[in-house]
């Protein structure tokens, strides 16, 4: 009556089977090349819609760091009373790498509660909102740098070959946000605080971290007096990245020390394996709660 | 018995209750102090077995909130259910009468994409579909106009159309069939009977009784997250009238 359940399994599978907590982070990854079609159209549906009724249109990813960094150039020449010619330079480069990272944060740890209509009406991999989008933040990121050609041809620096510091920077980035974002995704849905609370950290940590000022600076300013204090913002993820993007393009040597790199790298790696592997495991929960 | 497409079995599911309004932190204090009990949570499917063979259509039927659109989400695997199994021999298609994944600012033609895509469906194939997606779905003067400019039957129509197009092997049908004229739920209804003749298997939740019994092999009646009754479409049509009029 209430239909045979016969034992005939031939060829049936498990609809969307929970992963195990060791091969929920290699299955994720190669569900990834298995949605490589997808990722690229969420990604240019992304990119497509932002630009979509603008005049401006495309220009406006390099428009916006401009802008933005001429307010700061300005606001940080009359309070810091600096020469250094470079100086817009780093600031549009930092400004846009930490671009990235807060709007890259942002619509991951929201991938999850933005989309529930979405999630609610047919299966795919979740995962896949936050990759898709911060894909597209990677490619206005990408398309916003070259706005630092101009400036490094006015300064006169030629191009080295620490220009690879820069997609390094950008993948350190792509990781800690990915990972970071998976898990505060899963913990939104549970507490809605979590979004705020990474507003309020994508904007503190803005001054925090070496978007306004460098590493050397610091440094020089800090004097031996300050010796933890030197180590502790250093601990900041992010520093690592910012450092390297300013290298990549001004030609100077990296001063951060070797740990902090390890540490940098090690975090991301870190944070995205922790991050999937939890999502993926607290998936199924989560998603009645949406 | 013929090759199983679906298999449902033991599948318990249960969603945490929402607590309204702000202030969790309050009430998680309280709690833990046991000041304030503990919401249990609500059962939606208890114990549900269902086995459907390939090329088979089978009807839900059953109140609201009796676990109908639920079940079909287990099937597609958007919920993983909390014991149980649930097993396919196919990716599942489930079209549900919300709006699907569709975004308003980009045109039908490319939301065709998209929903293609998340389908798993590639790009090309996609291509090579879209002038009968478009003509099933009568959408000639419009496909390249942003969604937001549809209204809902037209949108659920899109929808019904590309989902449709691809032959899936198994499709699910949420209540869709409800929205559209009376020409298009007519040519949706040939479009079922063409899946079925390819031997897709189709399951429909729908209030239509009378067009569940024309298309129905077979008849599923759920109450409280239980399937109560599975057969004849007939005699389980009758029996939930007296479930409804009890």
């Amino acid at each position: 009556m209430k239909g045979d359940v016969g034992d005939d399994l031939r060829g049936l599978t498990i609809v969307n089977p929970v992963s195990k907590t060791i091969t929920a982070f290699p299955e994720a990854l190669s569900n990834f090349w298995k949605h490589k079609g997808l990722i690229r159209n969420f990604t240019s549906r992304d990119i497509s819609q932002r630009y979509r009724n603008s005049i401006a249109g495309y220009f406006w990813t390099v428009l916006e760091p401009l802008l933005l960094s001429a307010v700061y150039y300005f606001l940080f020449t009359i309070l810091r009373d600096t020469t250094d010619s470079r100086l817009p330079l780093w600031i549009i480069l930092g400004v846009i790498t930490w671009q990235y990272f807060s709007k890259g944060l942002n619509a991951s740890v929201n991938s999850l509660t933005g989309n529930k209509n979405m999630i609610k009406q047919i299966y795919f991999p979740r995962e896949l909102f936050a990759v898709s989008k911060v894909m597209a933040q990677l490619v206005v990121t990408t398309m916003s740098l070259v706005v630092a050609i101009p400036f490094m041809i006015n300064l006169g620096i030629q191009p080295t070959w620490q220009l690879l510091f820069a997609p390094i920077a950008l993948i350190l980035v792509t990781l800690q946000v990915l990972g970071v974002g998976w898990l505060f995704a899963v913990s939104n849905v549970h507490h809605g605080d979590i979004a705020h609370l990474t507003r309020f950290v994508t904007r503190a940590g803005f001054f925090v971290s070496p978007v306004m000022w460098q590493v050397s600076l610091a440094i020089e300013k800090a004097g031996p007096k300050s010796y933890y204090l030197d180590y502790l913002y250093i601990l900041n993820p992010m520093v690592v990245p910012l450092e390297l993007m300013r290298c990549a393009f001004d030609g100077t040597s990296l001063v951060v020390p070797n740990w902090a790199i390890i540490w940098s790298v090690l975090f991301s790696i870190l944070s995205v394996y922790i991050g999937l592997t939890v999502f993926k495991k607290t998936e199924s929960k989560v998603v009645k709660r949406l | 018995m013929s090759e199983l497409s679906l298999l449902i079995k033991n599948v318990d599911l249960s969603f945490p209750r929402h607590r309204i309004g702000i202030g969790s932190l309050f009430r998680w204090l309280k709690r833990r102090m046991g000041q304030d009990a503990r919401i249990l949570p609500f059962e939606a499917l208890k114990n549900v077995n269902l086995s459907i063979s390939k090329g088979e259509v089978v009807g839900i039927i059953g109140r609201n909130g009796s676990g109908k659109s639920t079940l079909l989400r287990v099937m597609s695997g958007i919920y993983q259910p909390d014991r149980g199994i649930a097993m396919s021999s196919a990716t599942v298609n489930l079209l549900s009468n919300v709006k699907i994944g569709f975004n308003g600012n980009l045109s039908g033609r490319e939301n065709v994409h998209l929903y293609g895509s998340i389908l798993g469906h590639s790009r090309e194939k996609m291509t090579a579909m879209m002038d009968s997606i478009v003509s099933f779905a009568e959408l000639e003067d419009f496909i390249d106009q942003p969604l937001k400019t549809y209204s809902s039957g037209m949108q659920a129509r899109l929808g019904l159309s590309v989902a449709s197009a691809v032959k899936p092997e198994i499709l699910l049908i949420d209540e869709v069939l409800a929205v559209g004229d009376a020409s298009f739920k007519e040519r949706s209804r040939h479009r079922i009977k063409e899946m079925v003749d390819d031997a897709s298997t189709v399951v429909i939740v729908s209030h239509n009784l009378n067009y569940l019994k024309k298309v129905c092999h077979r008849l599923v009646l759920m109450e409280n997250g239980e399937i109560v009754q599975c057969g004849d479409p007939e005699e389980t049509i009758k029996m939930y009238n007296e479930l409804i009029l009890r």
